[in-house]
């Protein structure tokens, strides 16, 4: 009996090949990247490295973080969610506008319960209108804009002030084991989804649906509710950082996530996660979103302005796609 | 007075020699047949024809003169215009616009749009219809996209018109339309080659036909002292050779399918048929017949209007795969490298995504079954690879084919449909497959086999169905079949 193992040790297959197929640029270039800015950070500031800094770098992306950790979700199921910006505007206002009816931990269950029908809502039109990819992108374009007019409408376009009890103001200010708290929920959050990701069958699932829509439909995987659970997730996570942000700031801004979603998809790419779909993890994800953090430290600290850190932002986006695009052709060259 | 010949022309692809030795002599002003069956070879030569693909040897002669044609633009200016089945106008744009695509005229910055109308309503009037130049091609019938088609292939002083199967998109009042066209065209001298599965058409329209089977030209006669018997005889021709198993005669079980009046609008009408354990049901019938819609009926990939499937015993309702893979039903698909497998992932991923509740523990992957499922597997079929981990992309035609087959053995599949399961596959892999599908049938697996190749579909079928146009116009016992047989129910 020739077992598979054999027969693979007969491929003479030289070392260098063996490396190449194991390890891929996609993995490698966004880690290569990351340390780079780190040594050019510790060069540019003497405070750069310190737990301070380092803490600060991680408290100002756990938002981001949260949010980006949901949409490689989606983005691994192929498709986008661009109403995370207005479900964090939403949330964010939310909260704070429910705490004196119901209090704190109320209204953070009734944000939760609204973010899990957005998503609901979200993947019900997509599922009724059989919307693939690109509807997917205007449908939760659609939804987040009017997430965030209802941001606006609620508030009246004012920003509220926080009723700044224990634990509201944990979310945004407190700290576990001398670890800021929107650090340890990032890190929690990271893991579970890590986990289901990986070692999960409706991970698997969705890995499968990104891969190719068709083919998984016709193996029976309900592609359709794949992509709802995606989009609830997203949501949830979406409003807790909603909820950090308005504990962060003392205040909640009706405007809380303008722009988001630009962020959020950004560091989904830059992390490597490919927009095709049907692969990409947690881990890179998380490398995305503290490249931008490690970078916006860096710029603030060499004082560069604004402006100029969003053509920054914007070239190493397109970066991080061309390597995509390289990673993707070196697949089919491979076969 | 031919304004066509071809001598001795032959084409190779990697393992296939496509045309051999074609001679074809084409009357200027006549409408002249195309006919074989799949594979024969009449689109290669087609496309050798209007510039798509050169040939490897050979000579073209056209208007009386030796031509080369690098490409099809080479060839349209030379006056030879294929028309495909799947038409290839701009749906958003025009007629005119469309008719004259990429050669608009007028001034240096501006079209001349009335001069384009102008001559776009010329055109379509040499075409025999009055259809607006103005109107956009997405609103127009698809036997009014044809005429524009041809109205674009006279823009181009076109003396031969290639027809590609015309027919088989059009209706009955639409075919009459297309026959006019026709008509109209040759009164003006141009000459058309008719490519139809469609004995009837031949005989209405066509002087001569000429008959191609495997890459080769079988006669070229006269339609009019033909007879069908004939025709069918020159398309069908080769003998069954050891290409196939001889199969073990399997004793049936109890039924455990039936299909009954199955009607899908436009394509399925009342189609009903048993289906009992271990049997392998043949459908037949051309392409467009219906065959692949009452697959997708019976794996609920699509909906159906009006029927019922029995499934052992109890009336079924299959809204989707995967209600139809929960209870057993499996669709191998035609294209099985974009419906069938996901070619980026590896095999082991490949062959449990129909039934990850299998590998389903606690809701996390149980990774060991997984992988010595897959290694049972790809023993069990024969799959050569070197590794479960391998991307399904890397194999060949034929063992991707078996991890499709794989897939719906790990999901205790009772019932595979196996659509079009040897196209594209190899002499060699072909065999291996012939294999799989009697040992399913051994263990009491039941089939529903769909395939082009009658010869083969004879060779593995313990019956066979022939459908033309949606409907079952007949039933054959595998050991009574011909390819002739066949022929007759799915043209008539």
């Amino acid at each position: 009996m020739e077992t598979v193992e054999t027969v693979a040790e007969k491929r003479n297959e030289t070392f260098l090949q063996r490396v190449r197929t194991k390890v891929d640029l996609g993995d490698v270039g966004p880690i290569l990247g990351l340390i780079i800015l780190i040594i050019i950070g510790s060069f540019l500031s003497p405070v750069f490295l310190t737990k301070g800094n380092l803490f600060n770098i991680l408290t100002q992306i756990s938002v981001l973080g949260l949010g980006a950790i949901g949409m490689t979700y989606v983005v691994i199921g192929r498709f986008f969610d661009l109403s995370v910006a207005g479900m964090l505007s939403l949330a964010a206002v939310l909260i704070v506008g429910l705490q004196p009816y119901v209090g704190t931990i109320g209204a953070i269950f009734a944000v939760i319960l609204v973010a899990l029908a957005v998503g609901l809502l979200n993947g019900t039109i997509l599922q009724f209108i059989k919307g693939d990819f690109g509807a997917s992108i205007m449908i939760t374009f659609g939804t987040g804009t009017i997430l965030a007019s209802l941001a606006l409408l609620y508030t009246g376009g004012f920003t509220l002030k926080p009723e700044l009890d224990p634990v509201f103001s944990w979310f945004g200010n407190g700290s576990l084991f001398s670890i800021p708290a929107p650090i340890i929920l990032l890190i929690f959050f990271s893991i579970i989804l890590h986990v289901v990701l990986k070692y999960t069958t409706f991970g698997r699932a969705i890995y499968l649906t990104g891969a190719n829509h068709e083919a998984a439909r016709l193996s029976g995987i309900p592609i359709h509710r794949i992509r709802t659970i995606t989009f609830m997730i997203v949501a949830v996570l979406v409003s807790i950082g909603g909820l950090i942000n308005s504990s962060q700031t003392l205040n909640a801004s009706p405007v809380a996530g303008v722009g988001f979603e630009l962020d959020v998809i950004a560091a989904v790419a830059i992390g490597g996660t490919s927009l095709q779909g049907g692969a990409g993890n947690i881990t890179r994800t998380l490398i995305g979103v503290l490249i931008i953090g490690v970078l916006n430290n860096v710029f603030v600290l060499i004082g560069l302005s604004n402006y100029d850190q969003m053509m920054a932002k914007g070239l190493i986006i397109i970066a991080a796609l061309l390597l995509d695009r390289r990673n993707e052709s070196n697949l089919i060259r491979k076969g | 007075m031919s304004i066509l010949e071809m001598k001795g022309i032959s084409k190779s692809f990697p393992g296939v020699k496509a045309l051999q030795g074609i001679e074809l002599e084409v009357r200027k002003g006549e409408v002249h047949g195309l006919l074989g069956a799949n594979g024969a070879g009449k689109s290669t030569l087609m496309k050798v024809l209007s510039g798509v693909i050169q040939p490897d040897e050979g000579e073209i002669s056209f208007k009386n003169e030796k031509v080369k044609f690098s490409s099809p633009l080479d060839a349209q200016q030379k006056g030879i215009v294929i028309i495909h089945q799947e038409l290839s106008l701009v749906p958003m744009l025009s007629v005119a616009e469309n008719i004259f695509l990429g050669r608009l005229f007028g001034s240096k910055y501006n079209v001349n749009w009335k001069e384009v109308h102008e001559k776009a309503k010329y055109y379509l009037k040499q075409v025999g219809t009055d259809i607006n130049p103005s109107t956009i091609v997405r609103d127009l019938s698809v036997a009014q996209m044809q005429q524009v088609e041809i109205a674009k292939a006279l823009s181009f002083n076109a003396d031969l018109i290639i027809m590609d199967e015309p027919s088989a998109v059009l209706s009955g009042a639409e075919l009459n339309q297309l026959f006019e066209t026709i008509e109209t065209l040759t009164e003006k001298g141009v000459t058309v080659i008719y490519i139809s599965h469609r004995l009837e058409e031949i005989d209405r329209i066509c002087d001569r036909l000429t008959i191609m089977r495997d890459g080769k030209v079988v006669e070229t006669r006269i339609v009019k002292e033909t007879s069908r018997e004939e025709i069918i005889k020159g398309i069908v021709g080769r003998d069954m050779d050891e290409e196939y198993p001889t199969m073990e005669v399997i004793e049936h079980g109890e039924e455990i399918l039936s299909v009954q009046n199955l009607s899908l609008k436009g394509k399925l009408r009342n189609v009903s048929f048993q289906l009992k354990k271990g049997e392998i049901l043949g459908i037949a019938g051309l392409v467009g017949a219906g065959r692949t819609e009452i697959a997708r009926c019976i794996f609920g990939a699509d909906k159906f209007d009006k029927g019922e499937i029995v499934y052992k015993g109890n009336k079924i309702k299959v809204s989707n795969p995967r209600k139809a893979i929960e209870l057993g039903i499996a669709l191998v698909p035609e294209d099985r490298k974009e419906h069938g497998l996901i070619t980026k992932f590896s095999l082991n991923r490949n062959f449990t995504m129909a039934a990850l509740k299998k590998i389903n523990r606690f809701g996390f992957l149980h990774r060991f079954k997984e992988n010595e499922a897959s290694k049972s597997l790809i023993q069990t079929l024969k799959i050569k690879t070197p590794s479960i981990h391998q991307l399904a992309l890397n194999l060949s035609g034929g063992n991707q084919q078996k991890v499709v087959v794989a897939k719906y053995l790990f999901s205790d599949a009772d019932i595979l449909i196996l659509d079009e399961p040897t196209r594209g596959v190899d002499v060699g892999a072909r065999r291996e497959i012939y294999t799989v599908i009697q040992d399913l049938v051994k263990n009491g697996k039941s089939v529903l086999l769909i395939s082009s190749d009658w010869p083969e579909l004879i060779a593995l079928s313990d019956r066979i169905v022939v459908l033309h146009e949606g409907r079952i116009k007949g039933e054959l016992a595998g050991s009574e079949a011909s390819p002739e047989k066949i022929l007759q129910q799915a043209l008539v």
